[in-house]
């Protein structure tokens, strides 16, 4: 199972020991590895020399607690005004959507739907320009145990483009929909992205009478180098 | 986040050596941790908790069959990194994960990558899993033999 004549010190103790986590005897244990086997040390100097950056997180609301029901007390006049009468109003669960985020009704629930832009490290959600070299993200937020077919739309003056293949999504918080991508093309773009709980929609711009089940939500784009 | 700086680069670093593709190891850790800000997290989260969990990330990436083509058809080699363990004499990739897919199971898929990916011992696996050694011994030959079984069909990676 090995390549090399030692036992090679795993990615995950490497790592645990750059961090400065493993008590003494395993450190120790390590650290006379590392002498003796020059693969083990390459891989440990990678972790050292690996100083990249990490894409920030977005910033994301702790989701409001989930209540089956809620209930309300508003106390109504009576026309007789006889007596205060007691008003019970039964409110659905709801998965909270993201602030700002396009929500499109499908069969089976609710799905929101954002755009993310990365441009050398830094995210911007919902924005409404991308430069030649950013990177987009659609993410949906909607409710487990749901799953949605999606596809990305993108829209220019000189065509359509589907960036990824049809993919399904198994719901949750902000999930990716595959692939990220870059836009090329000249102008502006408006990014779709088409929703079907039943099925991969059918690739037809714009989505019509053939598509009774698909949904869709888009976002404009100005083209700003 | 304290958990994503602290713990992030090194989650980063195994996901791309299972995807070999950066972008889509940024989307995996990425995922992780923004449905992890939406947990209350317990005193349990450390790093081999959290590498778990990326490789579920990462083996359900692959596993999604319309990943698979591409995945398969853009590997960037330098991206797995220094292999030291080999499955007989191959280098476990993206390529052959994603090949494997089909021909294993669930656990015996993981254990694949704890041991040829991640360079684990036997022991570690058991411990990171909480399974027992000889579990591990029997799948990784589960996957030695499907492994050989893919070469004998033409399609190793």
């Amino acid at each position: 199972m090995t390549a090399a004549a030692c036992t090679p010190v795993s990615w995950l103790r490497l790592e645990r020991y750059a961090l400065g986590e493993l008590d003494s005897r395993e450190r120790a244990e390590i650290a006379t590895h590392l002498e003796a086997c020059g693969r083990c040390r390459a891989c440990a100097d990678q972790i050292a020399a690996d100083t990249r950056e990490l894409p920030p997180l977005p910033a994301v609301a702790a989701p409001a607690p989930r209540r089956r029901f809620a209930w309300r007390w508003p106390a109504l006049a009576a026309v007789a005004a006889v007596a205060v009468v007691v008003v019970f109003v039964r409110r659905p669960a709801e998965l909270p959507m993201p602030s700002g985020a396009r929500v499109v009704a499908v069969k089976g629930g609710d799905v929101g739907v954002e755009l993310v832009r990365e441009r050398a490290g830094s995210v911007a959600w919902e924005p409404t320009s991308f430069a030649g070299g950013d990177r987009l993200k659609l993410l949906v937020t909607c409710p487990a145990p749901m799953r949605v077919f999606a596809d990305v739309v993108v829209l220019q003056s000189d065509g359509v483009a589907f960036p990824g293949e049809p993919t399904v999504v198994a719901c949750g918080n902000r999930v990716p929909v595959p692939p990220a991508f870059r836009i090329t093309g000249a102008g502006g773009a408006t990014v779709c992205v088409l929703l079907d709980a039943s099925g991969p929609p059918t690739r037809a711009w714009p989505p019509g009478a053939a598509e009774p089940t698909a949904s869709h939500a888009c976002l404009r784009l100005d083209r700003r180098d | 986040m304290e958990l994503y700086r602290r713990y992030g680069p090194a989650l980063l670093r195994k996901a791309e050596r299972m995807l070999q593709d950066r972008d889509e190891a940024k989307d995996v850790v990425q995922g992780l941790f923004v449905d992890l800000l939406q947990k209350t997290l317990g005193p349990a989260i450390d790093l081999p908790y959290l590498y778990r969990a990326v490789t579920h990330r990462c083996l359900n990436h692959l596993r999604d069959r319309r990943n698979q083509g591409r995945l398969v058809s853009e590997v960037d080699e330098a991206s797995r990194g220094l292999a030291r363990t080999l499955l007989d004499d191959r280098v476990v990739g993206r390529r052959l994960l994603a090949r494997l897919a089909d021909r294993v199971d669930e656990q015996a898929w993981e254990i694949l990558v704890y041991a040829f990916v991640d360079d684990m011992t036997g022991d570690e696996i058991a411990a990171l899993m909480g399974v027992s050694r000889k579990t591990v011994v029997r799948r990784l030959a589960t996957v030695r033999d499907e492994a050989r079984k893919l070469d004998a069909d033409g399609g190793g990676a």
